[in-house]
This record gives C-alpha cells, structure tokens and sequence, in this order.
C-alpha cells in the first residue's frame, strides 16, 4: 500500500453518527472481519471498485469543506477496517489536524501496531462486538486480546473513547455475552484517563440490499434483537456505572 | 353560546372537505364576470376604480351562495376559480404547454351545459376580447411574440400574488376601515376621493356577503334541529358582528377572515393564484388567546379554515400560502400556541391546500422541529416548506424594507418573500430563460428547436472565437433579451391596471395612500416592484466550464461542438461524454461553482437594475415553477451535454443528475451562491431518502432533521455573508413513489397523497403525468445521499 493515497468506496457527510458534529466521512476499502450483518459489503475487499484518492486531495477536499463541519465536526475514516490503510490514513491525519480540522476514526481494534493511530485520532469509535474468543473465530482469525489491548491503549491515553456493541439476536446477547461485555468495560473504565462513552447498535439489515444486488448470500436468519434485549444490556451497562449514549 | 367540540369540529370538517373535492365544475367565475359585463354600460361614465367597485357590488348582490350542513363557517373562495392550473389538468403535456398568457382561455375550462351553453359562453368571451385589459394585454404579448414563441423570455400580468394584512380589519371591522377613509377624504384630492368612494363600495360588498349569507343561516335555522339549530344560531349571530365589528373571539375572527378572503378573491375572478395568508398564527393567536381555547379547540376550529383553501375537485386554488412562526426584529422567537393548533390542524387534515410555510431562525425552539417530524415522516404528508428567517431578515433591508417591517415577511405563493399589506411585487411578471439565450449565441440567434431566426446581437465569428469569448456575448445577449423583456413585463403590468382593485387596495395600504394597488402612475402600497424568475445558471456555467475544458483540451474540436449542438449530439457521443465529464455544479467544485455564482451575481444585478412601470427595481427570482421542464423543451443541446429538449436545472439547484457526491457536497455548492441578491426569492428542493434518518419517533427524527439539513445549510456559524433561505424537501423515494401510483388504493386509501411539487404541494395522484415523472426524477438521491 503507497502511503500517499487511499483506496475508498465511498464518501460524504453525516451528522452525529461518525463522531462529533458533522463530519466528512470516507469508507476505506478492505476489512479483515467478515461479519455476515456488514451494512456495506462493498467494502469487504479492495477491489477494481475502490477509488484512489491521495492524501493532498483529501486533504484540499476537507479544507474546503472546512465550513460545514460544525457542532466540532471534522474528518472520519471508517471502512471497511481503517487500520488496513495505517500509514496513509496516519498521514492524512496529522495533514488535517495541522489544518485544525478535527479527525476520527471509526475501527474494529483488531490490528496489532495500532497504537500510533489510535493515539494520532482526536476521536476514536471502536467495535466491541462480543467478549467471546470463540465467537469472535467466526468472523475473524484473530485473538481479542488484541482488541482489548488497543481498547486499552486508547483509554489510557486519556482521549475520547465511544467503544460500540452490535447488538446481534444470535451472535452476542445471551446472559454469558452481558456478562463478559461487562466485564471488560468495567476494567476499561478503570483504566480510562479520559471520555469514554458505550452505545449499542441494535441489529438492522441495511446492508441485505447490497448483498443481493451484489449477488452475495445474506446468511444472517436470527438477528434482530428486542427492546428487552437492548433494555437488558443497556441497564447492566448503566447499572454499572458506565456511560452510554445515542449517536 | 353553543361551542363547537374539537371531535364533533373535526367531524364536519372531514365531511366538507369531502363535499367539496366532489365538485366537477366551476361556473360562479363566470357569473360573476357576466354581470360585471351586464353593468359596464350603467356605470361607463365613471372613473376606473369606482366604475370596478360598482360593478363588483352588482355582481356580489346576485351571485349565489349557499351554507353546507357540515360547514361551521360561511362563505367560499370557489366561486373565484375556475378548473385552470396546467400542473394539476390530467391533459397538461410538456409539449403543449403555452403558459398563462391568454387571459381568455379560462372559457374553455367550462364544459358547456344546459345552463351555461356554448353560445352564453362564447358570447361574453368576445366581449371580454373588446375590453381595454385584454386589448392592451394581446397588443403586449404580440410585441413579443419573436421572443416568447420559444421562450427566450416569457411575461405575464400578474394577478394574486399578494399577501394582504387582514389584522386591522379583523379587530376593528369593517365600521373602522370606513371611518378612517372618511377621515382621510378631508385631505385627499380629487383623484383620491374618488378613489376611497371606490373604496368604500368594494368594503360595502363584503358586507352585503355577510348579510346574506346571515339570511340563508335564518333561514336553514328555521327547519334546523337540534345541535345544527345552535350552529346555525351561532353563526347567524357571528355573521350579524362580523366583518362590520372587530372581532373577539376565535371563531368570529376566523368567520370575519374567511368573508375578507371571499371578497378579495371574487374581485379578482377568475383564478387570482397564490393569495396568501402571511404569519396565520401571529393574525388569530390574539383571539385564541381571548377565547382561552386549548389547543385541541383551536385547532378544531383551524380545520375548517384549511378546508376553506380548497376549491373543488382538484383543489384548484392553488399556491395560497399559510407561513408559521418566525423572529422580530431583536431575534426573539415568536412560535405561540396558535402556532401547534394550525400544525396540529394541517397534520391531521393533510389537505391539497393551502401550502405551509414555516419560518425559522437559529433561536427557534427545539420542540417546534419535535413536531416538524411528524410531517417530513410520515408518508404521502403534506412537508411545509422552509424560510431561514435570520437570512430574510439581512435580503429584504438590502432590497429596501425597513427592518421593522421584516417580522411581517410572509410567502406570497411559492417562495416569494413579500411584506404583508405593504407589498405589491408583481411577482412573475417576467421569466428569462439563460438556457435558450445560450443556445441562441452559439448558433448565431437561430433556434436549434425549429431552426427559426430568434436573435443576437453579436457579431457572427467562427467556432473558436466564439467559444473562446462565449462569457462576453452570452452576456451581451443577456442584456438585449433583458431590455426587452422589461419593456414588454412593465407592458402586461400597465394592461392589467385597466382593471383596478378597490377591495384589495383597502387591505394593502390603500386606505393609507388613496390609490389603487395596480395604479401606474401612483404607487399604492408602500413597497412595490415587479418580479422576475430566473431560470437556467447552473447549465450555463456547467456549459460554460465544459467549454474551456474543450478549449484547453481539444481546441481543434471547436467547430464539431457546435455541429454536435445542432444534430443534439447525435454521431458525438464520445464528444457528449468528454462535455459530461467536465465539472458540475453541486459537487463542491471551486471552479464550476464560482462560475455558477458569477452568473447567478451578474443577472441578479442585470435584473436588478431594471425599472417596473413605477420606477421601481425588479427583483430577481431564481426559481422555476415546475417552468425548468416547460421551458427546458424549448432549449436545444447545450454544450454541458445537456440533450435538447431535456430539462433545465430546478431554481438554484444543480441539474438532475449532475451532483452525485451526496449532501454536505451539494450543500457546500449552494452556500457559494450570492443569496443577498436573490431578494425576490428562489428555489431548492432536496429529495431525502428516510432511511438516513434512525431515531425511533417522530419528535427525535424532526431533531435529527434539523441537525443533518437545516442547521450546516441555514444557521452555519462558519457561514459568512448571507446564508440559504429556502428549502423544500421531499422524504421519500423513487421505489415507493412508483409503488404510490401503481397502487394508490393501497398505498393512499383515502385518495390524497401529498409531494411537493416547487412551492406548493399538491396532490401526487391529482398531477398529470408527466409532472408526476418530474418528482420521480428530481428527487436525484445522489444528490442528497448521508453517509451512515
């Protein structure tokens, strides 16, 4: 990967939902998990599709988008995974904050040697899909112990922190789930030196679309989830003296 | 005192609307125009206005009138409309479209009967050809007939369009309007005297409205049972006080408004469009708040004043605007309960008409945007459109209204921002077409639709030169049609005062000023101008840019770009291809939109610097009322890759299609505009896909609404200068459009489906076709696309 450029599959702006205020977001191409209820399939893999787009032309992009950026908006890089393009989003980062443009990423932890990102992002959004090794096998080949620690890393260095739960029926809501999810946010809360926020994402399917047009299987069945069980999760994480909130 | 139960109010209310969409056909026009004309010879010796108030009063005293069993109020605006608005006939066609110019074609919009037989009709269309108006308006449209045959530039006589101030009226009546003209005459000359004389019987009429429709209540109450014999009371009672007296309580306000409205509409029969009300909340919060009614009762009562709006069976009259809430002059937020019950009112009707407007500004309460959401969410919902008060209030001083006159700025139609009751702005006076002139300077003044010799004033050069220099003589052309354009406007304008408007004029500042609100040699209102609707900048500067893309990137292909214009590209389409991936408007693109700015700045100042027939400015006005498609027909192929015949850009908007970067992008684009010239208003429409909107009622979607749209687009601290104010959205899509008109039994039971169309909304199963395709088109989603 030439660190100069990024491959994306989409951009454009949202409110809220990417970070604070409103913000120019860019999809990177390419994710290491493959989680079956993905929203944008299309980014799974670095593809023909993909657009290159340098990091002095997203750069000139965001400075001249620099008057819509507000309520503390900015530039999210989200994926796909956005740790797969580590060096080239590094350096858009720190090209944008010299602009004083605010800048987040949206990620799954999953990568090891991620700690120079996670520290350059002045916020950052990460998955927290399940506490369970062995679920986590069945949509990546990787330990979450490494996402713990990335968790951990950007805890500890006291910068806003909004770690997210997908909330999925058969994937990760049972009592053992709750209680594992508890488990690690408590200790990450107490290591945090600064910000740290949880949300749950209940489970929707508005990526089915794109997987048949695209001519993949949708093979999630059992997703959806309850008011229960989002009331369940949302009042052990309260309960426990943990933040959350609605993007 | 009976008093009306918001269930039972409702009730009725539901049941008159269903009275009227019922009715297929429109004749009380007519009748009014044939007893005007019976009158002429009796009153042929006197002056204009009072020889107008005259014969208006005899047709007042015969026209039939009648109370429905579910109408809680008497009177109705039908008998000023005849079944006329294009957008909503069935049998409107692009194609055929010859615009509202022929003030004598509404005769064809009655189906003769056994009452009004071909011949009755016939014959008083050929004495209305032989009055001074249509005259002096057929001598106009002939001067111009070169240039409007293809619509280089179009000009009407304006009728409606105003925003009269019904307040004093309401609260003092009608006994009050006539002493202070009995006051004013002791100082008056004799012009002016006669005028107020005038006056005075124009206010007579609505008088005599009230009485008989008084003597039809006793009458009805004679044989009237039960509850209907209190209604009947009430209203006896109601139409004994009002409009003579001032009014006191809601229900007499709104019974005084509704006979003020009759009268100022049949006066200007048939079809003075786009009437309209002003801030509705502001006029009747002051009796509600009398009356101490809940906000269920008033909007009860609200209900059958929207009802009132509609007129027959398509809802013919169209564009009358009702605005909501708003700022005074220290920004302090004037949202007031009367404000909810008129929401509450128009949600739970969701009627054809009268349009919403809603003005807002950066103080306006979070709960008014709670309880927006309903409307943008729920489908096949009437949406208001929206005003961006705090920009208003920076346009209109700079067009010259005095800031403590901006808090009563109200919509007269579509977009148009005009003070109420002191503002005659002739609003669609004229309309200039940029993509015909284009066109017509590349190919040296001849049309590439029928090969007609239509004009320039360049000099004829070869291919390079001329696209080398296309800014200069685009320009140069720009200000020959302009001249000519506000010679032949201000020609309609003079037309039309032959026929003057007493009643009117007492509404709209005349008491005040002694003269006509169409007088063009004295102006009667206090703020005036003629209005003048802009149509086509971004395919200019998108052809513009592909131009000097050509020019730097293949200049040898100069000739072949205007052979390919000529065949509409076809054998060049890798050449189209080339033009269509040069830089569009709406993707935040500095260079295309700056161009874009430029023109849109150059014509708001070529317009601006006109003169009407009082001296005063033209406004300019960039929106195209459903005109982008009307006159797009006549447009042959632009070198933006634009095909012939294709639409033309909607207002301020890129053209469908052109912006595929999503919102922020194309919202970025529009901000570059200069919008303090734009003070007669202009047009935006974003087509939103709802799915970008998560939270989980309506109250939280209306929040989200503002944040996502409203707030980067209107009140963008960042922003300098002056900032967007207006916008229209349709939240839907494609997919579930197509659904609507596939199944409307399915997807609107009750057979009302409300979209917007430009300023109004409409009934999406009334439209015509081809209208219908439009909404379909323009809701462009790649164009308004969130990230999520």
């Amino acid at each position: 990967m030439h660190d100069d450029s990024l491959f994306i599959f989409q951009k454009g702006f949202n409110y809220s939902q990417d970070g604070p205020g409103n913000r120019l977001v860019y999809h990177l191409s390419g994710c290491n998990m493959h989680c079956p209820w993905c929203a944008n399939p299309e980014g799974l893999s670095q593809c023909d599709s993909s657009t290159k787009i340098t990091v002095d032309e997203l750069v000139a992009e965001a400075v001249s988008s620099k008057l819509i950026f507000i309520d503390a908006g900015g530039v999210t890089f989200t994926g796909g995974e956005a740790s797969l393009q580590k060096e080239a989003v590094l350096k858009a980062i720190n090209r944008l904050k010299a602009e004083g443009i605010s800048t987040c990423i949206e990620t799954n932890a999953s990568l090891p040697n991620c700690e120079d990102l996670l520290d350059a992002a002045d916020y950052v959004i990460a998955d927290y899909k399940t506490p369970s090794n062995n679920r986590l096998k069945e949509i990546y080949h990787g330990e979450i112990s490494t996402i713990e620690e990335n968790l951990l890393f950007r805890a500890k260095t006291g910068k806003p922190l909004l770690v997210r739960i997908p909330l999925v029926h058969y994937f990760n809501c049972s009592e053992d789930d709750t209680k594992g999810f508890l488990e690690f946010f408590t200790r990450l809360r107490k290591e945090a030196l600064g910000e740290l926020n949880f949300e749950i994402l209940p489970y929707h399917e508005f990526g089915k679309e794109k997987y048949i047009k695209a001519g993949m299987e949708y093979t999630v069945t059992d997703g959806f989830v309850t008011d229960n069980d989002i009331k369940k999760l949302a009042s052990a994480i309260t309960n426990a003296d943990l933040t959350l909130i609605n993007t | 005192m009976y008093k009306y139960t918001p269930e039972a109010a409702t009730k009725m209310a539901n049941k008159l609307f269903k009275e009227e969409r019922a009715i297929n056909h429109l004749e009380g026009w007519f009748i009014i125009k044939e007893e005007e004309q019976k009158a002429d010879s009796k009153y042929s010796t006197l002056p204009p206005m009072l020889r107008a108030a005259e014969k208006f009063r005899e047709a007042i005293k015969v026209l039939p009138l009648s109370i429905s069993d579910n109408a809680i109020f008497a009177g109705t605006q039908r008998d000023a409309f005849a079944r006329s608005y294009a957008l909503i006939n069935p049998s409107f066609r692009v194609e055929t479209f010859a615009g509202y110019c022929d003030p004598t074609a509404v005769y064809n919009d009655i189906d003769p009967t056994e009452e009004f037989s071909a011949e009755r009709i016939n014959a008083l269309r050929e004495l209305d050809k032989e009055s001074a108006y249509i005259k002096a308006l057929s001598k106009v449209y002939a001067s111009c007939e070169k240039h409007t045959g293809e619509v280089a530039y179009f000009i009407e006589q304006v009728t409606g369009h105003l925003i009269p101030d019904m307040r004093y009226a309401l609260k003092h009546g009608i006994k009050a309007m006539l002493e202070d003209i009995g006051t004013k005459k002791d100082t008056a000359s004799d012009e002016q005297k006669e005028n107020y004389k005038a006056m005075e019987i124009a206010l007579d009429c609505v008088l005599i409205l009230a009485k008989r429709y008084k003597a039809i209540a006793d009458e009805q109450l004679k044989s009237a049972e039960g509850e209907r014999k209190e209604q009947l009371a009430l209203l006896s009672s109601t139409l004994d006080k009002v409009p003579f007296n001032g009014a006191e309580t809601l229900f007499e306000a709104i019974q005084s408004y509704i006979l003020l409205w009759q009268t100022m509409c049949l006066e200007q029969a048939p079809n003075p469009f786009a009437f309209s009300v002003g801030n509705a909340d502001r006029i009747f919060e002051p009796y509600r708040a009398a009356d101490n009614l809940s906000r269920d009762e008033a909007a009860a009562l609200f209900k059958h004043f929207l009802v009132f709006f509609n007129v027959g069976d398509r809802s013919w009259a169209i564009s009358q605007n009702l605005i909501v809430s708003g700022r005074d002059v220290e920004g302090n937020d004037l949202t007031n309960p009367s404000t909810y019950a008129l929401l509450d009112a128009y949600y739970d009707m969701n009627l054809p008409q009268p349009i919403l407007s809603v003005k807002l500004h950066k103080n306006t309460p979070q709960k008014l945007y709670e309880e927006l959401g309903r409307f943008f969410f729920t489908p096949g919902c009437l949406t208001p459109s929206l005003f961006n008060d705090d920009s208003l209030f920076k346009v209109l001083p700079l067009a010259g209204i005095d800031l403590h006159d901006v808090p009563d700025t109200s919509i007269a139609g579509c977009q148009e921002p005009l003070i109420m009751g002191k503002d005659n702005a002739n609003t669609t006076n004229s309309w200039f077409n940029l993509g015909k002139i284009l066109e017509l300077t590349l190919n040296d003044g001849l049309s590439l639709i029928t090969g007609e010799e239509i004009g320039t004033v360049c000099e004829k050069t070869d291919a390079l030169s001329a696209l080398k220099n296309i800014r200069e003589r685009f320009y140069k052309n720009a200000q020959f049609y302009c001249d000519a354009m506000i010679d032949a406007a201000n020609g309609a304008s003079t037309a039309i005062s032959h026929l003057p408007v007493p009643f009117l004029s007492t509404v709209m500042g005349g008491i005040n000023s002694g003269y006509d609100v169409r007088d063009t040699a004295n102006q009667g209102t206090k703020y005036n101008g003629s209005g003048c609707l802009i149509h086509g900048t971004s395919v200019v500067a998108d052809s513009f840019v592909a131009i000097d893309k050509l020019l730097q990137e293949r200049p040898q292909d100069a000739q072949t770009l205007l052979e390919a214009l000529k065949v509409n590209f076809e054998g060049y389409e890798e050449l189209r291809e080339f033009l269509l991936s040069a830089p569009k408007f709406g993707n935040n693109i500095d260079i295309v939109d700056k161009e874009t700015s430029e023109i849109t700045s150059r014509i708001a100042d070529m317009v601006r610097a006109k003169k009407n027939y009082l001296g005063n400015n033209f406004r300019p006005d960039f929106s195209t009322p459903s005109t982008h498609l009307t006159y797009g027909y006549w447009v042959g192929a632009l070198p933006c890759g634009r095909k012939s015949r294709d639409m033309l850009n909607y207002g301020v908007d890129p053209l469908y299609g052109e912006a595929q970067n999503g919102l922020g992008f194309r919202t970025l684009s529009l901000m570059k505009l200069p919008f303090e010239k734009m003070c007669g208003g202009y047009a935006s429409h974003f087509g939103i896909d709802p799915k970008y909107f998560t939270a989980s009622d309506y109250e939280g979607k209306g929040v989200e609404f503002r944040n996502k749209i409203i707030e980067p687009l209107f009140f963008n601290p960042l922003k300098d200068g002056v900032s967007p104010f207006y916008l229209y959205v349709n939240v839907t899509t494609a997919e579930i459009l197509r659904k609507v008109l596939a199944e409307p039994a399915k997807y609107a039971p009750s057979g009302v489906y409300i979209m917007r169309i430009h300023g109004t909304f409409v009934n999406f199963l009334d439209l015509s076709p081809a209208i219908q395709q439009d909404i379909i088109r323009r809701l462009d989603p790649a164009s308004t696309a969130v990230e999520c």
